[in-house]
């Protein structure tokens, strides 16, 4: 065996050139393979974290059918059991009660057609990000309920001002219809123009009287310390809902939620299949044809090897090892840079300049490139590229197994 | 007492359209200590004889025993096993394996017998030795001149005692002196260690120290 390994390692380096070249070509899919995956994995975490952050949560507990169906009768109380078990969960970092309705804002003779959101201003100022979304004014109070927050476009389409009064009215949840005036306290932008243009908030405790909901919700948006946590936090959760059956009560992950986002990151993991494949194809085809060029070369040597009684798996295995060593020095290389090259970007996110930092933000995107150093990025592309390494030896391998020492010998 | 039985043998290459019958009904024996050479021009078949012999080539029809076994229905491996264990190989041009030193050469088919590295290490050095080639041990071929590369050939093909040397015009490239020489060697070999050799030659120093002449002509023994 050991001679078996010093035939195939000389091998490799009696034509360096071309061998270096092949591994070049592994270093290259590997690298970018590894930095590409690494940008939207990376990227799309750092996006999905801020979207879930923002507002929606990791998770939702709501009322079943709330979700296709948002209408205020589909509403649930939190009991106290529930609360302090959603209190006592490690994995649980905050969680904000939510009332959802739909009803019309008017100033003067204008009115436009809102979505309502009653949110407790304390939970949301400890655990989502959407305060820091106020672009003038003050947030939603805990103190003085009749303070509302609007879309910047919003505040446009009804001609309004900060300071300014506002009647909302909506059906509430008895059937009778609410009204109340409020005032405009601050005007926020998320970036997306239909959200901007036709939601307010306000304190849950005003949405509460305005639609008469008697202390119910329609949605408890979860944070959870990390997303690596989803799966376990909503399992958790999942089985405090099922105590809840007769309330009929539903845990939905961020991706039954934000189901577009997930559409988005899907779609880009079947685009990340196509170039993947591309550069599979090219290594592959690389390596297939050095090992053939490699091995028609030294068909007399095998011819020589095979007369003097060696068995064909063992000139098989042989350049087996050849093709082996060099992918996996393709692979290590390749890794190696990749691996230096994500950590950096996933510490120093690359900031977008100018007309692409408006282009993402209206996107609702983060303007900052990130990486990941996921340990399941590098090991899949080794894993593939090294599956593909052995993938194309099997033709190669099928034409040494089919030499005979004669015909090898007399091989020019 | 014989070793090898040829019987019979006929060995038909079909080349496009034309059939060329390389070898006739060809019958004979190789008794052990032989310094057997089969001559004959260019064409006569010999090169056939001895690659059927050695059973790098399958006769159309006949049968060769070795040791009085039938091999013509030897498996592809049961033959890498037979060439292993009771083969030698020398060829025209000489086919060392270009990344291995001389001395790893030797040790090559030692290794595929399993012979642990120590053990064929020293059988290797004792026969580079034997052969006065031990100097040239970390050389590689290409760091070898013709008539060296075929004393490592020699050495390669008898280090695993074998009952039969098959060599190839093994002088054809050499210069005359340097084929004397050689031809020295493997004599020395056959008559000290009664190692049997088989030649293919046309080349008159062969011919002229063979202890049997076996003439071909067009696939037929015509003197034996």
């Amino acid at each position: 065996m050991n001679l078996l390994f010093k035939i195939a390692w000389r091998n490799i380096w009696r034509n360096w050139r071309r061998s270096v070249l092949t591994m070049l070509a592994v270093v290259f899919a590997v690298f970018f393979i590894n930095v590409m995956k690494g940008i939207q994995t990376g990227t799309f975490e750092a996006n999905i974290r801020y979207t879930l952050n923002l507002f929606s949560g990791h998770i939702q507990i709501q009322k079943e059918g709330f979700q296709d169906n948002p209408t205020l009768n589909k509403a649930f109380s939190l009991d106290l059991e529930m609360l302090g078990k959603l209190q006592n969960d490690e994995y649980i970092r905050g969680f904000c009660p939510r009332i959802t309705s739909f009803g019309l804002i008017g100033k003067n003779e204008k009115s436009l057609g809102t979505a309502i959101i009653g949110i407790d201003p304390t939970a949301e100022l400890l655990n989502s990000e959407f305060p820091n979304r106020i672009k003038d004014g003050i947030f939603v109070s805990s103190v003085d309920e009749n303070i509302i927050n609007v879309g910047e476009r919003m505040l446009k389409n009804l001609n309004a001002k900060l300071g300014d009064t506002v009647v909302i009215l909506s059906q509430a949840f008895d059937g009778t219809m609410g009204n109340k005036k409020f005032v405009i306290g601050g005007v926020f932008r998320f970036g997306n123009n239909e959200f901007d243009g036709m939601t307010i908030f306000m304190n849950i405790k005003a949405a509460d009287e305005l639609l008469a909901m008697n202390n119910k919700i329609n949605s408890l948006a979860v944070f959870i310390d990390n997303l690596d946590n989803l799966d376990i936090a909503s399992t958790n959760l999942k089985s405090l809902a099922k105590s809840k059956v007769d309330k009929g009560i539903v845990v939905l992950p961020w991706f039954e939620v934000l189901r577009d986002l997930k559409q988005t990151v899907d779609m880009k993991v079947i685009g990340e299949i196509f170039y993947v494949l591309i550069l599979l194809m090219i290594v592959g085809f690389g390596i297939l044809n050095t090992v053939l060029m490699s091995i028609t070369e030294r068909f007399r040597e095998f011819g020589v090897m095979l007369a003097l009684g060696t068995r064909h798996y063992i000139i098989v295995l042989s350049v087996f090892i050849e093709t082996i060593i060099i992918s996996l020095l393709g692979i290590s290389i390749g890794t190696l840079f990749a691996y230096l090259l994500n950590s950096y970007f996933a510490k120093n996110p690359f900031m977008l300049k100018g007309d692409f930092t408006k282009l993402y933000e209206e996107l609702g995107y983060l303007p900052e490139i990130y990486s990941s150093v996921s340990t399941e990025i590098f090991t899949s592309t080794a894993i593939l590229i090294f599956s593909v390494s052995i993938l194309v030896y099997i033709y190669p391998a099928f034409r040494l197994y089919k030499l005979t020492a004669l015909k090898g010998i007399r091989y020019t | 007492m014989e070793i090898i039985k040829v019987e019979s043998v006929t060995k038909i290459y079909n080349t496009g359209a034309i059939a060329v019958k390389a070898l006739d009904s060809v019958s004979l024996g190789i008794n052990k200590g032989e310094f057997l050479v089969i001559a004959g021009e260019s064409g006569s078949g010999k090169t056939t004889l001895l690659n059927i012999i050695g059973t790098l080539d399958n006769p159309n029809s006949g049968k060769i025993y070795l040791e009085n076994n039938d091999i013509s229905r030897y498996s592809k491996d049961e033959l890498s096993d037979l060439r292993l264990n009771k083969l030698g190989f020398i060829f025209q041009a000489y086919n060392l394996i270009p990344v291995l030193t001389a001395i790893e050469n030797i040790e090559f088919s030692m290794m595929l017998l399993g012979i642990p590295e120590s053990v064929r290490r020293k059988k290797a050095l004792e026969i580079m030795n034997d052969l006065g080639i031990d100097e040239l041990a970390n050389k590689k071929p290409n760091q070898m001149s013709g008539g060296q590369q075929q004393r490592v050939a020699v050495a390669r093909a008898i280090v695993n005692d074998p009952l039969i040397v098959l060599a190839d015009e093994p002088t054809a490239n050499l210069d005359s002196k340097t084929g004397e020489n050689l031809l020295d060697l493997m004599e020395k070999m056959n008559k000290e260690k009664n190692i049997t050799f088989v030649f293919s030659s046309h080349d008159n120093k062969v011919i002229n120290r063979a202890s049997r002449l076996i003439m071909l002509k067009d696939g037929q023994i015509i003197n034996n």
